[in-house]
C-alpha cells in the first residue's frame, strides 16, 4: 500500500483550510483514500477515472501547471495548455472523487468535472475545474451507454 | 459593492496587477478579458460553488472500508 503526503497549496474547494492530504492507494483496485493530515476525520474516496472512462482527458491551465510544477513543452500553436492522458504520463496522476451513495452503491457518482492532479515527484496536488461541460460533477458509475452519448444535452 | 459603468473595450484596473476589460457584448452576454498574475485563481463563481458542494457531499469519515466493500459488491471495480 503506497502512502504519500501531498500539499494542496490552493486547498480543495469546500475544504480550503486543509492543505496537506495523505494518499493511501489500494493494492488490488483502482481506488485510493485521500485523508487530511490536519484532521484525519476528513477524507475522500478516489478512483482512477480511466478505469471506467478510457477516453477521459484533462486540460491543465497555466495556474494549475504552476502549482504542480509541471515541465511543459509549448506546442506548435504557442498555446501553453497541455493534454494529459488518462494513464499517468511521467509524474502526474489523475484521480476523481467518488460521491458514495450509502443506501445504494450503484447510485454512486464520480466527479469528472473537477479531477485531482497529483505530481508524484514534487508531491503537490491540485483539484482542477475543467471547462468541458461534457464532464459531470455527478457522473454515474454504472453506465448503460458510452460516456459521450449519455451526456449529450445534459444540463451541468 | 462598487459598481462602475464601462463601454466596450474599456478597462478597469484593480491594484497594480489586475486588469479587466469588456471585450464583447451580445444580448445578455458580456465577454470579459482578465489580465492577472498566475497565482490569482480565476473561476466562474457558480462553478466553484458547485465543486464545493460536491466535495462536501463526497467527504467521508471513518467508513472507508465499508465504502470500498460497497463499491466492490456492485462490481464497479474490475478486480484483477
Amino acid at each position: 500500500m503506497k502512502d504519500t503526503i501531498y500539499k494542496f497549496t490552493q486547498g480543495i474547494p469546500g475544504f480550503e483550510d486543509y492543505r496537506e492530504f495523505r494518499l493511501v492507494e489500494q493494492e488490488d483496485v483502482p481506488l485510493a483514500q485521500l485523508i487530511s493530515v490536519e484532521d484525519e476525520r476528513i477524507g475522500f474516496i478516489l478512483m482512477r477515472p480511466g478505469v471506467l472512462f478510457p477516453d477521459y482527458s484533462v486540460e491543465v491551465d497555466e495556474g494549475d501547471e504552476e502549482v504542480l510544477k509541471l515541465n511543459l513543452v509549448t506546442n506548435e500553436t504557442g498555446s501553453s495548455s497541455t493534454l494529459l492522458d488518462v494513464e499517468p504520463k511521467g509524474e502526474i496522476e489523475i484521480w476523481a472523487i467518488v460521491t458514495l451513495n450509502r443506501q445504494d452503491a450503484a447510485q454512486s457518482t464520480l466527479n469528472l468535472r473537477a479531477p485531482l492532479l497529483l505530481n508524484t515527484e514534487s508531491e503537490r496536488g491540485v483539484q482542477v475545474i475543467l471547462s468541458d461541460k461534457r464532464y459531470l460533477t455527478r457522473q454515474p458509475l454504472v453506465l448503460d451507454k458510452p460516456l459521450v452519448k449519455e451526456q449529450e444535452g445534459a444540463v451541468v | 459593492m462598487l459598481v462602475l459603468t464601462r463601454k466596450l473595450n474599456e478597462t478597469i484596473k484593480i491594484g497594480d496587477n489586475i486588469e479587466i476589460t469588456v471585450v464583447g457584448i451580445s444580448g445578455d452576454n458580456v465577454r470579459i478579458g482578465i489580465v492577472a498574475p498566475r497565482e490569482v485563481k480565476i473561476l466562474r463563481s457558480e462553478v466553484y460553488e458547485e465543486i464545493q458542494r460536491q466535495n462536501r457531499e463526497a467527504v467521508t469519515e471513518d467508513e472507508f472500508g465499508q465504502s470500498l466493500q460497497l463499491l466492490k459488491e456492485f462490481r464497479i471495480i474490475k478486480e484483477k
